[in-house]
């Protein structure tokens, strides 16, 4: 069974064209510096690509072309390149990039450039299992999340003006924080089956003490404690002198929060509701191990498997999902605070 | 890059796992069939839930539900009724590591189906005599060679000067491993006489026996590890019981048990015929042929479709 | 409108106010001076209950107000304060409206009245639809003065409404407020660290230090020889009798003596301290008054004591 070397070409002549985008862009004009990172990047994946494909010529059609350390090295500092050039970017340009960029993987993968890389035979192979994957994982990432804010909003609008409130949510959530997840899903399945058990009718409404719905309250106990400080957090900081001249003018205290330091918070809650959803969509990749499905079971499955290729067709989505996620967030928190 | 024919995947679990509908602890129509999250838990998982299909016992299926950790809590918690578990797991399910008992297959059975049938009401059925723990693998060359077979036979050869072993930092170290073989067997590899693998992949060390690679002959191996039988490898018995033993038997709620009495004549002949190779070659042909763990499961029982 | 009766304020072992007995008749404006921590702003949010008196009562047009409801008596009284404290994430329109709100008027009576107060302040119209972040200082303090009168209270509460305008916006807001008070014959608490403002405004002043009222009355009579001389050193400074001249009008020292016909003549409403100013300017003992009559500088030193 032949195992090839390293390949030499396959990762220099990207690395190349690297040194040269770095060494020339602080003298460039910021797009174009952008551009020619992620020239680099889309070189890279292509030449891997082509690379693997012409290797695997004459081999048996089981054979796949892995992807080394050299290759994951490369694409990182590449995107990394990218992603220090867009910094300097408006956004308009950074879109047309990202647009450029992916319409250029796009029409490789569809020209079939990938082809040979085992990655993407891994894919094609379970193509209908990673969609389904995919959607499950941000549907149990959005129902996390709208626990964990279900959980945290009410706890936080009730230690605002209660210190032994705060002071102890603050500690039951970090302490959550601390608990592995297979011990917290461990816990949650014998307290789960019990509370079934008393109300069997539970069952009808989806509830089971394994698949879903641990992993929707795992993810939403880690998520509550970012949540919670971010509003309470953010309701503290709302203008005391605004809040003074409400109470003086005869507001009510729950008017006072609804209208005046629940708006006035909106900017900080904002943020930490953009990490909080950043990390559902991380967290509930822990679902692969009760049963969850999403695409933890991709990876997980690949992890206990040691099968790199499988890892990876459950982690690079998950990754891809979460920058998606800050990206978007971003982009609304902006508005958010244009508008205001 | 790296080039290379070895294909692993196990399929069929996965759709399942998501497919899957919702069971109730109270009593059931079905059983609901379960399995760890790995290759030989896919295979047992699907071979399970084919036995019982052809007894009639209607079934649901839960496979690759998660590590043992999940899987047992959710068995205990009544929301799956069955899965494949490894006997050695009692000396943690039940926290007493140092009983001899787990160091022998029929011992190890007794003790973890006591100990279950009294804490939790489930019943071990039998088990397949296929020791699924650490071992150490030799090249089949090498092997026939030096007429190895047992573990007292490679602290020969160790003695000799002839092995080269490939193993996990997890395995050289953890003294229930290395250390407890050396200190069971009587020899002492020379620590320049190991090469160290990095995290506890046992295709590398497999693949480093197989080929030679750095002068290596013998690998730490799962004693039902697919790649044995396809790389060549021949596993040393562990003889002397320097290792807990792990052999897989189905692990049912004596409930279920009592309401579906046919699982027990549909399982037992099931995993009697799973012998250490047979479970090696069924293995083989989901991590490396790249075939789903239902087909095999399904051509294993004469069900080809 | 408004009496303090032995009023006291007690947080924990600190006392913050002692025993304050005071009356403000309606339509009176009265300034609460005194050093920071002398305990004025907390006796001015004795009245509408932001701060309740742990000794006494405090009467609100007859009623104590511990009976009365607090978000109700809040709305009842108009309330400005150095900090403005304007919702950020409001318009100026929405900010003043604020009140009106609470109360529950309709719409178009809401958008009549901010139409109303917008030229009331000197606002122009155009700034009813930005936020507080657009406006200069001054303006926010104008919007926080029409927010407090947004529902037209007969009372007004105003904690150093003034304190972080520059000079001159300063003696225009002090010009509206004395606009203000003598149109509409609001009952005006106003508390100040600046005596210059006192002595201008308000026809009452209290004097207050460390928690205790040291002399309340007419502004002059603070100033006289005989008032205490905390109270004199806080509102007169270094010129205590000059400063009270500016309180006493030219017109109380109108004497019968006729002023020759060149003799320079003096406003009908001018204080006494124009009339010095005069007499220094012009080296004339006998001014004209407007109107008829005559002062001499022999006149206003007699009265003035």
């Amino acid at each position: 069974m032949p195992v090839s070397s390293p390949d030499s070409l396959g990762l220099v002549a990207p690395l190349a064209v690297l040194g040269l985008a770095a060494g020339l862009w602080p003298r460039l004009p910021p797009p174009l510096g952008a551009g020619l990172a992620l020239l680099a990047l889309l070189g890279l994946l292509g030449a891997t690509g082509l690379d693997a494909a012409q290797r695997l010529q004459g081999m048996p059609p089981a054979a796949r072309a892995g992807l080394g350390g050299g290759f994951w090295l490369g694409c990182l500092s590449a995107a990394g390149l990218v992603a220090a050039a867009c910094a300097g970017l408006r956004p308009a340009w950074r879109v047309g990039l990202a647009a450029l960029g992916s319409a250029a993987l796009l029409a490789m993968g569809w020209a079939g450039t990938f082809d040979a890389l085992s990655l993407v035979v891994e894919y094609r192979a379970r193509q209908e299992a990673v969609h389904q994957a995919l959607g499950r994982h941000l549907l149990l990432s959005a129902m996390a999340l709208l626990l964990a804010l279900l959980l945290a909003v009410p706890l936080a609008l009730a230690a605002l003006r209660r210190p032994w409130l705060a002071a102890a949510s603050g500690g039951v959530l970090s302490g959550v924080q601390v608990v592995p997840a297979i011990a917290l899903f461990a816990l949650l399945i014998p307290a789960l089956a019990a509370l079934l058990a008393l109300f069997p009718s539970l069952r009808a409404t989806g509830l089971g003490a394994i698949g879903p719905a641990p992993a929707v309250i795992a993810t939403a106990l880690y998520l509550a404690l970012p949540l919670f400080g971010a509003v309470l957090g953010g309701l503290r900081t709302a203008d005391p002198d605004a809040v003074a001249a409400a109470r003086a003018m005869g507001m009510a205290e729950g008017r006072i929060t609804r209208e005046v330091r629940l708006p006035l918070a909106l900017p900080v809650f904002a943020g930490g509701l953009r990490v909080a959803l950043v990390q559902a969509v991380g967290l509930v990749t822990l679902g692969g191990l009760v049963g969850a499905g999403g695409l933890g079971a991709i990876v997980f499955e690949g992890l206990s498997q040691f099968a790199t290729d499988l890892m990876l067709l459950g982690a690079l989505p998950v990754v891809a999902l979460a920058l998606l996620a800050d990206a978007l967030a971003r982009l609304a928190e902006r508005r958010l605070a244009a508008g205001t | 890059m790296a080039v290379t024919r070895i294909r692993r995947r196990a399929l069929a679990a996965l759709p399942l796992a998501l497919a899957a509908g919702r069971a109730g602890a109270q009593a059931r129509d079905r059983v609901v069939v379960s399995s760890k999250i790995d290759t030989e838990g896919a295979l047992l998982g699907n071979m399970i839930l084919l036995a019982l299909e052809r007894a009639g016992v209607p079934t649901e299926a839960r496979l690759s539900l998660g590590p043992t950790r999940i899987v047992r809590a959710a068995l205990l918690a009544g929301e799956i009724d069955l899965y494949p578990e490894y006997t050695g797991n009692g000396a943690f399910f039940f926290n007493r590591p140092d009983d001899p008992a787990w160091r022998s297959g029929a011992s190890a059975h007794e003790l973890v189906a006591r100990l279950d049938r009294e804490a939790n009401r489930l019943v071990w059925l039998p088990r397949a005599e296929a020791n699924n723990t650490w071992a150490i693998a030799v090249r089949g060359d090498v092997a026939s060679r030096e007429r190895l077979a047992t573990m007292e036979d490679f602290a020969r050869a160790v003695a000799a000067g002839t092995i080269r072993l490939a193993a996990s930092a997890e395995f050289v170290e953890s003294a229930a491993a290395l250390p407890s073989f050396e200190r069971t067997y009587g020899f002492q590899i020379p620590r320049d006489r190991i090469t160290v693998v990095a995290g506890g992949d046992t295709a590398l060390t497999m693949r480093a026996a197989a080929q030679g690679i750095s002068g290596v002959n013998a690998a730490m191996v799962y004693g039902t590890d697919g790649g044995i039988a396809a790389l060549n490898l021949v596993v040393m018995r562990d003889t002397r019981g320097a290792q807990i033993v792990y052999e897989p038997a189905a692990v049912v709620r004596a409930a279920v048990l009592e309401r579906f009495p046919a699982i027990h004549e549909a399982l037992a002949p099931v995993f009697a015929g799973l012998t250490l190779e047979v479970l090696q070659r069924l293995n083989a042909r989901i991590a490396v042929e790249g075939r789903t763990a239902q087909a095999v499961a399904r051509e294993h029982l004469g069900m080809v479709r | 409108m408004i009496s303090f009766e032995a009023a006291g304020v007690r947080y924990g072992a600190f006392e913050a106010l002692r025993d304050v007995s005071l009356r403000v008749a309606p339509g009176e404006l009265c300034a609460l001076v005194g050093p920071s921590g002398s305990g004025k702003s907390t006796l001015l949010r004795l009245v509408n209950r932001l701060v309740a008196p742990s000794a006494g009562r405090v009467l609100v047009r007859g009623q104590d107000v511990a009976d009365l409801d607090a978000a109700r008596l809040r709305r009842s009284i108009g309330y400005a304060m150095q900090s403005v404290g304007l919702f950020p994430h409001r318009t100026v329109a929405e900010n003043i409206a604020t009140v009106p709100r609470l109360l529950g008027w309709d719409a178009a009576r809401i958008a009549d009245r901010v139409a109303a107060l917008l030229p009331l302040l000197q606002l122009d119209p155009a700034l009813a639809g930005r936020r507080p972040a657009e406006l200069s200082g001054g303006q926010a303090q104008r919007v926080g003065l029409a927010r407090a009168l947004a529902a037209d209270p007969d009372i007004l509460l105003m904690d150093e409404p003034f304190g972080a305008v520059d000079p001159i916006t300063r003696r225009e807001l002090r010009a509206v407020l004395r606009g203000i008070h003598r149109e509409m014959g609001k009952t005006i608490l106003l508390v100040t660290h600046d005596p210059e403002e006192a002595l201008e405004l308000a026809g009452q002043v209290a004097v207050l230090r460390d928690g205790a009222l040291v002399v309340e009355g007419p502004p002059a009579s603070l100033l006289a020889e005989d008032a205490p001389a905390f109270a004199r050193a806080l509102l007169g400074g270094v010129q205590p009798g000059l400063r009270r001249l500016a309180l006493l009008p030219a017109a109380a020292a109108r004497g019968d003596a006729p002023a020759s016909p060149d003799a320079p003549v003096l406003e009908q409403d001018a204080t006494m301290a124009d009339a010095l100013s005069r007499i220094a300017e012009t080296g004339r003992e006998v001014l004209a008054l407007a109107g008829g009559g005559s002062v001499a500088l022999q006149d206003i030193l007699l009265r003035a004591r």
